[in-house]
């Protein structure tokens, strides 16, 4: 086995990146509370950056709308690899109620997230509460893990 | 004035005292207990086996299409999609037999589409076989419950009659219903 350091320190503190894809800011208030004091999750070595360039997981949130769609791509190319993404909330993952199977779908809709970037973890929820974030990033962090050893 | 000050007061001993941080992947029993509603938390959808009928206003009630119902030969399965459920609670409410309920069970994330069967919550109930054409019809178990409560609401003069009638043409799919009316001798208006 390699001795990766950086790789190892990377795995051990990740920083997010959260890229809000058009929802309508539920899950984005739910993320916030994750960073409050009740949750905390910094004390993980998590921080929460505003640059994809010193991500290392990309967060998503929303249904992806198809003025949005390019630029969540271009977005998500800037993030270093190993990269792991994150789908969070219902609309990023199948496109929630945005989105039907009976071809009623929303004229706007350019995602799921899925259709347009790679997705590694899923967090089901509408919005999901904090615990079921940490819970989904806590996933995110194991895929990294083994992404960079 | 008093009450508030007070309360106001061992608020702010409190946080001073204990840790207002929730451990929470570590101590997610202590979560659960405290900071969790039981009753009102709405998380992964559980059916009943016995109370659900399989009527399907859950998939016609569903806002976001997340339940949906797919008859395949003698089996009506009903399906709940976590992924694009939003979680409203509008099938538990609507359900006419308290037949799905809503658990306090939101841990729900999963990596990649390798696990998709965790996703879904699936149930499937016995559909009735028309004697006529030998198709499928309703469920077995919402024939029951349909006859029993219609015949509940009808007056006494005619409940006898109704009683015979629906006895025979809950046999038959609404098509051979309509056609063999008259020879089975089930229309409604032989009673007036």
């Amino acid at each position: 086995m390699r001795l990766d350091l950086k790789g190892k320190a990377r795995s051990y503190s990740p920083w997010i990146f959260h890229a809000h894809a058009g929802g309508c800011n539920n899950c984005d208030i739910e993320l916030a509370a994750c960073f409050a004091p009740r949750f905390d999750l910094e004390r993980m070595g998590v921080q929460l950056r505003n640059n994809p360039r010193h991500a290392d997981i990309f967060l998503v949130t929303g249904p992806a709308p198809k003025q949005i769609a390019p630029i969540l791509q271009r977005v998500y190319s800037q993030v270093p690899n190993p990269k792991v993404t994150v789908a969070c909330g219902s609309c990023a993952i199948t496109g929630g109620i945005y989105n039907r199977d009976d071809g009623k779908a929303n004229y706007a809709l350019g995602g799921p997230v899925e259709k347009l970037i790679p997705v590694d973890v899923l967090i089901p929820g509408c919005p999901p509460r904090p615990e079921s974030i940490i819970e989904g990033l806590m996933l995110a962090f194991e895929k990294l893990r083994k992404k960079t050893t | 004035m008093k009450a508030g000050l007070t309360k106001l007061t061992r608020v702010l001993i409190g946080n001073v005292l204990r840790p207002v941080t929730v451990d929470y992947p570590v101590k997610s029993q202590q979560v659960r207990d405290v900071s969790i509603n039981q009753e009102e938390t709405r998380g992964k959808h559980s059916f009943d086996e016995e109370k659900c009928v399989g009527c399907g206003a859950c998939t016609a009630v569903c806002s976001s299409g997340a339940i949906t119902e797919s008859d395949v030969q003698f089996e009506r399965s009903l399906k709940v999609e976590l992924g694009r459920c939003i979680f409203c609670g509008r099938c538990r409410d609507i359900c006419p037999e308290r037949g799905l309920e809503l658990t306090p069970q939101f841990e729900l994330s999963q990596t990649g589409k390798g696990a998709e069967d965790s996703t879904k919550v699936e149930h499937t109930v016995q559909l009735g076989k028309c004697e006529s054409c030998g198709r499928a019809t309703f469920p077995t178990k919402q024939i029951d419950t349909v006859v029993k409560r219609a015949l509940e609401k009808i007056d006494l003069a005619n409940k006898i009659t109704a009683g015979k009638d629906m006895a025979v043409y809950v046999r038959y799919c609404p098509d051979c219903r309509r056609s063999q009316s008259y020879l089975l001798n089930i229309h409604p208006r032989k009673s007036y």
